[in-house]
């Protein structure tokens, strides 16, 4: 049962990072804040009602993605959907400080974005990141590799490193 | 040049706020206190402490009547059930107490119904619905849909029927809408909504959304407000103050807004919430004072629920007669934060007594020698699936020359009907109630998800079904191609020839802001002759208007980008703000199911 000084203890050390991963993958501070608040209430309640949870972070992040995904939120996104579909074709070439991570993540199907999320801002182990997410690690890893791929080329990065997280 | 993991940790550490983990969990604690506050007051046990809490002021209403009220005469309506406005977990929703489930009788032991005893009537979802009346005939309850989140409370004018089915938005402009009243022939809806460019007025509308006319402008009252109708149809009641500076006063105007006059001219008190008697004889408002009322065509003022020492902000208000003529009922609810109930005075009586939980209310009036319907179970529905569906919405398609019909519905539980956001599509090919292939769920959808349109977009003889959904301040259309075959349904992706490599999520469009963006789409043809489908989104820019239309060619699951021009052009020649897609209005498809499969397109 998770009582009180572990809900301090998870807030000194996760909450802010949570804050910032949500934050990357729904590109909306407020929300992204407000999302992982009632995340970790509702991970509160349902420990104090004898139903456990293995990783708290885990569990807190896919419940707020998924919150930032639901209801008045929703208004949010459909205006990035209304953006992304109307915006000019990309001038070829970013420069570094053009680099925009956000921006590239909203552009990944929501299941790859969520890997990327769990798996390399919240640095979950590739099972931990399956389990998190209610699917196989061989999902989760293919996820990735799209993921890894697209995000490459959408940024104009290195490759150098992407043995580092190759998870094969 | 960085390699991703390094663009991700810059990015993760630029988007990482700092944050004090003490302030953070007192916030927490505050939300899980306020969350666990309003379950409690959700189910069980709630009625002794609504009535605990109530207990002093409950006495004021009860004992110190210093009035005799004058009876009503003989209504020729009878009440139905009750519609209230009840806050749940997630917001507000409308909630319906069945006649039979209320207690009338005065007594002292009596409690007020909570949601144990009621029907759902709209979603809690993420918005607030309030603000009820109930059409004359007692079928369709208008109310105003709030975004939640919206601070200046943009509410938009919708309805639904009683028995939980046809509901329909009503319309969006003017803005900030509230305050429904249904006219006595049930052929308007008055309401308040702000008036360009500042301040607001009264406006009148038919009921389909048609017809919108400004009847009472702030030139004549600063900020009127709560429009009430005389039982005959001939005139409204309202309040509003003189000037900015004044207190609000009730006025008196006739139906098309002329002839205003003051009906109270008080300079130091408030007059607010008017409610036309039955009979016509009386105006019923609240005060400072109380709960009071005045004869309708002018004298003394009567209080009939005296509200000395409760605090001003907790002050009963919202009477409202009951159809019958016997009841006066007001809200009241003097102790933050427990919710606030619905209180009945018996016309001629002096003891106030509890009948039910809820802030806004309206009574269903059961017309004399009519027979009103009253609230049913919920929709279900059998389309050969295994289990019973609900929410369930339609359009007619076309298959290759075969008639049928797409739904969107969700599958009910032994919970009842979920959200939205378990919504699924389903196709039956031949119009024989039977669905033939589903997809699903849609976890886009949430806040309400409906077939909306099946136009053939790409004149293959096969149409597409267009999902709406309903968010706080917009909506969004979602694609999906039926196989040659109807027998698979599936997402259309959009592909851009120009951004090789580029994953993009199923085609997704919205009409979102509809104060700055307008945005239609449409079926045209480019130059080469292809069919097309042709999205214009804009956004206001002063005198100008930024329009980008992105022209997209269907072939089975996927739209290709062939077009993506980008202009400015005068506000003049901007596209009306559009809510449809070829031709086809949004939220035009009839939930009230089967009677929307209507023959298939030709």
């Amino acid at each position: 049962v998770i009582d009180e000084s572990d809900i301090r203890a998870f807030l000194g050390e996760r909450y802010a990072g949570l804050v910032g991963a949500v934050t990357l993958a729904c590109g909306d501070a407020t929300l992204a804040e407000d999302a992982v608040q009632e995340a970790i209430v509702r991970a509160w309640e349902r420990s104090e009602r004898d139903e456990p949870i293995e990783r708290l972070d885990a569990w807190v992040a896919t419940v707020a993605l998924n919150l930032t995904r639901s209801g008045v939120r929703r208004r949010l996104a459909e205006r990035r959907a209304r953006k992304r579909l109307v915006e000019d074709t990309p001038v070829a070439g970013p420069t570094p400080d053009r680099v925009d991570v956000s921006r590239a993540l909203a552009t990944l199907p929501r299941r790859q974005r969520d890997a990327v999320v769990l798996r390399y801002f919240l640095e979950l182990s590739t099972t931990e990141t399956a389990e998190a997410m209610g699917t196989s690690e061989g999902t989760v890893k293919s996820q990735l590799s799209k993921a890894r791929a697209h995000l490459e080329s959408a940024l104009a990065l290195d490759t150098d490193e992407e043995e580092h997280h190759a998870d094969a | 040049m960085p390699t991703l993991e390094e663009a991700m940790r810059d990015a993760l550490r630029r988007h990482t706020p700092a944050r004090d983990a003490g302030e953070v969990f007192d916030r927490l604690a505050d939300r899980r206190r306020r969350r666990a506050l309003t379950r409690k007051l959700g189910t069980i046990g709630l009625v002794v402490v609504v009535l605990g809490g109530t207990v002093g002021a409950f006495a004021l209403l009860g004992h110190a009547f210093g009035t005799e009220p004058q009876p009503l005469q003989a209504s020729t309506a009878g009440n139905g059930a009750l519609v209230v406005s009840l806050q749940t977990e997630d917001g507000f929703a409308l909630y319906v107490l069945p006649p039979e489930k209320q207690d009338l009788a005065p007594a002292a032991s009596a409690v007020a119904a909570n949601r144990d005893s009621m029907r759902y009537l709209t979603d809690a979802g993420s918005e607030a619905d309030a603000e009820p009346a109930v059409s004359p005939d007692g079928t369709t309850v208008a109310f105003v849909r709030h975004a939640r989140d919206l601070a200046d409370g943009q509410g938009v004018l919708s309805t639904i029927g009683i028995d939980g089915t046809r509901e329909s938005l009503v319309t969006r402009a003017p803005a900030q809408a509230a305050d429904p009243a249904w006219s006595p022939d049930g052929q308007w809806i008055a309401f308040g909504a702000a008036d360009e460019p500042e301040g607001r007025a009264l406006y009148v509308i038919r009921p389909d959304g048609s017809d919108l006319r400004r009847v009472v402008t702030s030139d004549i009252s600063s900020n009127p407000q709560s429009p009430a109708w005389s039982p005959d149809g001939s005139r409204i009641v309202f309040s509003g103050s003189a000037s900015v500076d004044e207190t609000a006063d009730l006025w008196l105007a006739d139906a098309d807004g002329s002839g205003v006059r003051n009906l109270t001219s008080t300079t130091d008190v408030d007059e607010t919430d008017p409610a036309w008697s039955p009979d016509g004889a009386w105006i019923a408002y609240a005060t400072p004072d109380g709960i009071a009322q005045i004869p309708a065509d002018g004298g003394d003022a009567q209080v009939l629920v005296p509200a000395s020492g409760v605090p001003s902000d907790r002050l009963p208000a919202q009477p409202a007669w009951s159809p019958d003529g016997r009841y006066l009922a007001f809200a009241f609810g003097p102790t933050e934060p427990l919710p606030p109930v619905v209180y009945v005075l018996p016309v001629g009586g002096t003891t106030a007594f509890p009948l039910s939980q809820g802030w806004e209310f309206a009574w269903q009036p059961i017309p004399d020698g009519g027979v009103a319907p009253l609230p049913s179970v919920e929709h279900q529905l059998d389309l050969g699936l295994g289990y019973d569906v609900c929410r369930v919405s339609s359009m007619p398609i076309n298959t290759n020359g075969v008639r049928g019909a797409a739904y969107v519905f969700t599958k009910r539980t032994s919970n009842g009907c979920p959200n939205h956001g378990e919504g699924l599509v389903g196709v039956d090919v031949d119009n024989d109630l039977v669905l033939d292939t589903t997809y699903g769920p849609l976890d886009d959808c949430f806040l309400r998800c409906e077939a909306f349109a099946a136009p053939d977009v790409n004149a293959d003889g096969v149409s597409e079904i267009a999902v709406s959904t309903e968010g706080a301040d917009g909506y969004g259309v979602w694609l999906f191609a039926i196989s040659a075959n109807g027998l698979t349904i599936d997402p259309i992706n959009v592909e851009d020839p120009q951004r090789t490599g580029v994953v993009l999520d199923p085609l997704e469009f919205a009409w979102v802001d509809v104060a700055t963006h307008f945005a239609g789409a449409r079926c045209g043809t480019l130059d080469s002759g292809q069919p097309a489908l042709i999205i214009d989104a804009g956004e206001k820019q002063g005198a100008d208007a930024d329009l980008r239309s992105t022209s997209l060619v269907l072939d089975g699951t996927t739209a290709t980008i062939i077009d993506n021009v980008h202009r400015s052009i005068p506000m003049s020649e901007a596209p009306v703000p559009g809510h449809e897609l070829c031709g086809t209005p949004l939220y035009n498809s009839a939930a009230a199911f089967p009677e929307s499969v209507e023959p298939g397109m030709g």
